[in-house]
């Protein structure tokens, strides 16, 4: 039981001491050199031609996010390509085996929440002047306002929350169901094609569950900053 | 009283229940709508993955606090 969470703590692997100063290497140095290196690969020029994989990813994103937003909202197309390529890549390398999963973590997933929520926050009071936060309630009159100003206050207020929490949840449910049927694959030594089998099928929902978070983030991004610009 | 803690976590595991329901109304409706229509099966099946994503969510919730009381409390 205690090798379940060891994907999701980060610990120094490698130190060395000096007389001033400690020079340490993380657990997650791995993900973070994975995910520089394939960004680089795949959206850079390798003699005079793009890579196809990223032509290809870019183009399905802004096709499908450009459909969906009006003409004020274009400009925050690539702040959308950005976090969708981020989180995609980020999720498919935290499932290999022994590396440190960087999603599954809630404080970065919390952090891309609250990177989102100043966006959001930003462009409100750019657009309509601080009028924003009072009034966001849809032209209820009166007594049944005081009940329900605070319901929508709160819904707004939790939104980087629930943004990390779904991101994290999603990522960490997986890995650990992966680690519990380990565990009893370990103990029934003979049986061991049945849990065998459950694995398998649980690491293809998997790699198709972390293809949809990285949609789910940037689809609700979208909807978040629609209903701002109105 | 250490063995109070799993019955905990035990009721509150239950509510994935709620969350899997949910799912199942989302893509009971997006099969009867492409029963109805299918010339708008991309658009139905956009909105069904961003309602079962949301709906996910909630049901994840709940499991995250079980997990928070089994090893952090």
């Amino acid at each position: 039981m205690n090798n379940i969470f060891k994907n999701f703590l980060s610990y120094p692997v490698l130190v060395l001491e000096t007389s001033n100063l400690d020079v340490l290497i993380n657990n997650s140095f791995i993900p973070y050199t994975l995910i520089t290196i394939s960004l680089i690969l795949t959206f850079i020029k390798y003699q005079n031609e793009y890579n196809p994989f990223g032509v290809f990813i870019v183009n399905k994103t802004i096709n499908t996010f450009s459909s969906m937003m009006n003409r004020r909202l274009r400009s925050f197309l690539s702040l959308i390509t950005t976090i969708f390529t981020l989180v995609l890549f980020l999720n498919l390398i935290g499932l290999t085996p022994s590396i440190f999963a960087v999603t599954g973590n809630l404080i970065i997933t919390t952090s891309l929440g609250i990177i989102v929520y100043s966006t959001i926050v930003m462009t409100g009071i750019m657009n309509i002047r601080i009028k924003l936060f009072f009034l966001s309630f849809f032209n209820v009159p009166g007594i049944a306002l005081i009940i329900i100003y605070p319901i929508e206050f709160l819904s707004s207020i939790i939104k980087p929350f629930s943004i990390g929490i779904r991101l994290a949840a999603n990522i960490s449910a997986g890995h650990i169901v992966k680690h519990v049927l380990l565990d009893l694959m370990h103990k029934f030594s003979y049986i061991f094609f049945i849990p065998y089998a459950l694995i398998v099928v649980i690491n293809v929902f998997e790699i198709i569950n972390c293809i949809m978070q990285a949609y789910i983030i940037s689809i609700l991004t979208c909807t978040y900053l629609s209903e701002v610009i109105q | 009283m250490e063995s109070l803690k799993f019955i905990g976590v035990g009721l509150s595991s239950i509510a994935m229940l709620g969350a899997a329901i949910g799912i199942g109304n989302i893509f009971s409706s997006l099969i009867n709508g492409i029963a109805r229509n299918p010339e708008a099966e991309d658009k139905m099946l956009k909105a069904a993955f961003i309602g079962a994503g949301l709906t996910e969510a909630m049901g994840l919730f709940a499991f995250l606090i079980s997990l928070l009381l089994i090893f952090f409390v």
